[in-house]
């Protein structure tokens, strides 16, 4: 037995406690779009905050790598131990609305992962700068399974055979490639398909490319990368950054990739 | 009980559903803590704040409780990525190294070795009382508030929130002696 001073215990407990914190105003939104139930304005109102609060969504990616790890290694998968989360956008969605809520969510926290391209324009004027340019850009990507059709969430393992839709949104009119790359990296443009260079697109909402693939055979982490800028980009200047890409950490989120003339990069990772 | 209608339990100030609350959701936000700390008493110490921050005051500001559970991993995410960087910081500059060998800490390096010693053992020794009791805890000594007020927040008197005060600093002090081991919730 060490004796203990009651003043001792004291002074530990004055070093042990912290001032209190203050929470983030907008965690609440954030939260329910991370579970699924956030409604339309709601998850814009998380989609842009996570855009300019790199705490939470620093925070969104940490829990989305616990839950690809999660759902990678399910075999260790047992509900209640200290190893396991086990996070909501792995549960099935009531609707597929809610599932792209989800879903593109989680696009824009990786995107939030890569260094910001050099150029991007960010207007810093008081109270203008919720929304940086090109912070409406985004990529989601259905899946038909066979008969299932399902949206990807960003970690999602991808089978031989699945056939894969390309979606975008933009808050302006731009241009847009997506490029798809292995863990070799070697890069393949999905869209749009044949050409050179960047396609020009129109501002909307989960607008469908002409353009998509069907998944071969492979292994590892693989990513589709959507490289939205204000004019059109040739092919060698954004495939040479995409495969030169480091692995800014661990698992298959994370993405160094910088494109100087890029208004947004966006990665969405997924596995084989 | 359901997480949504726990969560509303808790806004009721129900000390059973903090209680079982509490034991519940410690596994997850510990991993959660543990996944950026890495496991050991940094990890716990955010766990425990953020899990008893959530309980007594996060809760309230809750509009809609099915959001409590993933706004929960978010506190704990937060926060322990806050405490990884803070812990970079002390490193790179470490002043509670550089004052030990200057010999400026009160009583001594040999003082200084028995309460970093110690203070792995409080937080495993904190994680015994109920989270009222270490609600009590943080607001005296972390935010420094009277008795009064401390009851205004967490419910009772200041003679009450004084015994409870007490009671707890006798229960950590035996069990960071060592001799006497505390039943898990009984303050």
């Amino acid at each position: 037995m060490t004796a203990v001073d009651p003043s001792t215990v004291e002074r530990l407990l004055g070093e042990r406690f912290d001032p209190p914190e203050a929470e983030c105003a907008e965690l609440e939104v954030v939260a329910l779009a991370l579970e699924g139930l956030a409604d339309e304005e709601e998850h814009a109102r998380a989609v842009g905050h996570l855009d300019a609060c790199p705490d939470c969504a620093a925070a969104v990616e940490q829990l989305g790598g616990l839950a690809r790890r999660a759902a990678a290694d399910e075999a260790d998968t047992k509900e209640g131990s200290a190893t396991v989360i086990r996070l909501p956008w792995y549960r099935c969605p009531a609707a597929l609305a809610l599932a792209a809520a989800a879903s593109a969510l989680l696009v824009v926290t990786a995107g939030l992962l890569l260094t910001p391209p050099q150029g991007v324009e960010r207007d810093t004027a008081p109270g203008a700068g919720m929304v940086p340019k090109g912070g409406g850009d985004q990529l989601a990507v259905a899946v038909q399974r066979g008969t299932h059709r399902f949206t990807a969430r960003p970690g999602d393992r991808l089978l031989e055979g699945d056939r894969i839709g390309l979606f975008y949104s933009a808050a302006e009119d731009g241009h847009l490639a997506v490029i798809h790359l292995d863990q070799s990296g070697a890069t393949t443009l999905l869209f749009p398909a044949g050409r050179e260079s960047s396609a020009a697109i129109r501002a909307g909402t989960e607008q469908p490319l002409p353009d998509g693939g069907v998944v071969e055979g492979g292994a590892g982490c693989e990513w589709l990368i959507a490289v939205f800028s204000e004019q059109p980009l040739a092919l060698p200047a954004m495939t040479g950054p995409i495969a030169a890409a480091g692995r800014a950490g661990p698992g298959c989120g994370s993405l160094r990739i910088e494109i100087p003339d890029a208004r947004r990069v966006r990665v969405f990772p997924v596995q084989r | 009980m359901e997480a949504a209608a726990l969560i509303v339990a808790l806004k009721a100030g129900d000390e059973s559903a903090q209680q079982r609350f509490w034991e519940e959701r410690w596994a997850g936000v510990y991993a959660i803590c543990a996944s950026i700390l890495g496991p050991g008493p940094q990890a716990a110490e955010v766990a425990q704040d953020a899990l008893t921050d959530f309980i007594f005051d996060a809760v309230h500001r809750l509009q809609r409780p099915e959001a409590g559970q993933a706004y929960l991993k978010l506190m704990a995410a937060r926060r322990a990525r806050r405490r990884s960087a803070s812990i970079r910081t002390r490193l790179a500059g470490d002043a509670e190294l550089d004052s030990l060998a200057d010999g400026r800490i009160e009583g001594g390096p040999e003082a200084a070795a028995g309460l970093a010693l110690l203070r792995p053992k409080l937080v495993e020794c904190l994680g015994l009382l109920r989270p009222k009791a270490r609600r009590v805890m943080q607001l005296k000594y972390g935010a420094e508030m009277a008795n009064e007020r401390i009851g205004e927040l967490v419910g009772g008197s200041k003679q009450y929130i004084g015994r409870l005060i007490k009671d707890s600093l006798a229960r950590l002090r035996e069990c960071l002696e060592g001799e006497t081991e505390v039943a898990r919730g009984e303050t």
